[in-house]
């Protein structure tokens, strides 16, 4: 593992990288990555360096990114963080993009998300931790249920796509709510160990 | 609805006269903001009421409003107005279209009446006619959304006489007055908009 930040079962995240910026760009470019994300510009070298640069200073108090890596092979991924962070709130937002198409499927976009939002609110001392989700994105809805985030608003028409409107999906998670699930996930560890 | 018409708010008696009307409605105008404005606008940021609205939680000072008013003013994605009584010219608030994306034409809309004597007096409400006119008339945008906090009931209210529907609750998404509060999101659609006012 190249500089681990929080280690999961079969992924990492770490810190993002000069090296990262081949992989990102190829990735914001590919219509099946951007159509589930606010983009719809083709992104240069130049405006992908600009992000990585940005991520690597780590100097925007609001914004905490992260590269996402397989353990195995320690294969870049994509990426991931938390956006709009307000600690008065206590409330960040939340996004993730894996760019690289073979390994969609397999969990660890999930995997991700439950070390983003553990890092919220172990660490960070967050509240809340909300996200936007484009409705045709199931996969991405199942994955964030999976995680224990609450549908809580339907923004009509907020998304536009291939010619027509769709409706952009806000799920949120609670701290009290993550305690409750980390509590019952120690609990079947430890009974399925004893 | 949205009409332009200058001469219809000369008033040559009041104090400051006429200024830069551009939107014009019965009882208040909306008319771009000045580096003046930073005056009366800092005095309403430091007004909890005002200030927690727009998520300001330090003192503001002439100079600071006057840098804030600069920095709105040169980004594309909003278009602020001040809100000023027909009757006297007296700026009474302000008003913004702000998160502008053409591509989905979509915008947020804030309001904030800061003189507190005309608050409850439907100024806000003619004012956010007005922007939504303008939004949806001028700019050609297709959907207006908001954010307001659970306990302002008059203000979820004015919105939904509008026509604004709450499309759901952020669970605990403000910190209003020393506790977490839900925060509803409310959005209105062009062709909504179109069925109220006769189109």
């Amino acid at each position: 593992m190249n500089r681990p930040f929080r280690v999961g079962r079969t992924v990492y995240l770490r810190s993002i990288g000069r090296e990262d910026t081949a992989d990102y760009q190829a990735w914001m470019n590919d219509v099946d990555v951007w159509r589930h994300l606010q983009f719809n510009r083709p992104v240069t070298r130049e405006e992908e360096s600009r992000f990585v640069e940005r991520a690597m200073a780590m100097d925007d108090p609001a914004e905490i990114n992260f590269a996402i890596v397989r353990r195995r092979g320690d294969l870049l991924l994509g990426a991931t963080g938390l956006h709009g962070i307000d600690m008065v709130r206590r409330s960040a937002g939340f996004g993730i993009q894996i760019g690289r198409k073979a390994e969609w499927g397999k969990g660890y976009g999930t995997e991700a998300s439950a070390l983003v939002v553990d890092y919220a609110f172990r660490d960070l001392n967050l509240n809340r931790v909300w996200l936007h989700v484009f409705e045709f994105n199931e996969r991405g809805i199942r994955a964030y249920e999976r995680i224990g985030f609450k549908r809580e608003a339907v923004l009509r028409q907020e998304c536009f796509r291939d010619g027509r409107y769709y409706d952009v999906h806000v799920m949120g998670i609670l701290r009290r709510e993550w305690s409750r699930r980390t509590r019952a996930a120690s609990t079947r560890r430890k009974r399925s160990t004893g | 609805m949205v009409q332009a018409d200058a001469r219809r708010i000369h008033a040559p008696e009041a104090e400051h006269g006429v200024k830069n009307p551009y939107l014009i409605g019965a009882k208040v105008y909306l008319r771009p903001l000045e580096p003046e404005d930073a005056v009366p606008l800092s005095a309403w940021l430091n007004d909890p009421a005002v200030g927690e609205i727009m998520g300001i939680r330090r003192p503001s000072h002439e100079e600071s409003a006057r840098r804030f008013l600069a920095k709105s003013a040169k980004d594309p994605r909003q278009v602020g107005f001040g809100i000023a009584l027909r009757r006297d010219d007296r700026l009474v608030g302000t008003t913004v279209l702000h998160h502008i994306s053409h591509q989905r034409r979509s915008a947020a809309l804030g309001v904030a009446v800061g003189a507190p004597a005309v608050r409850g007096r439907g100024v806000g409400t003619e004012a956010v006619r007005l922007l939504l006119g303008y939004a949806f008339e001028t700019l050609n945008l297709n959907r207006v959304w908001l954010h307001v906090v659970a306990s302002n009931e008059a203000a979820r209210r004015v919105y939904a006489n509008l026509g604004f529907v709450h499309e759901g609750t952020l669970r605990e998404e403000a910190w209003s007055a020393g506790r977490y509060e839900n925060v509803l999101v409310m959005g209105l659609l062009r062709g909504e908009w179109e069925a109220r006012s006769g189109r």
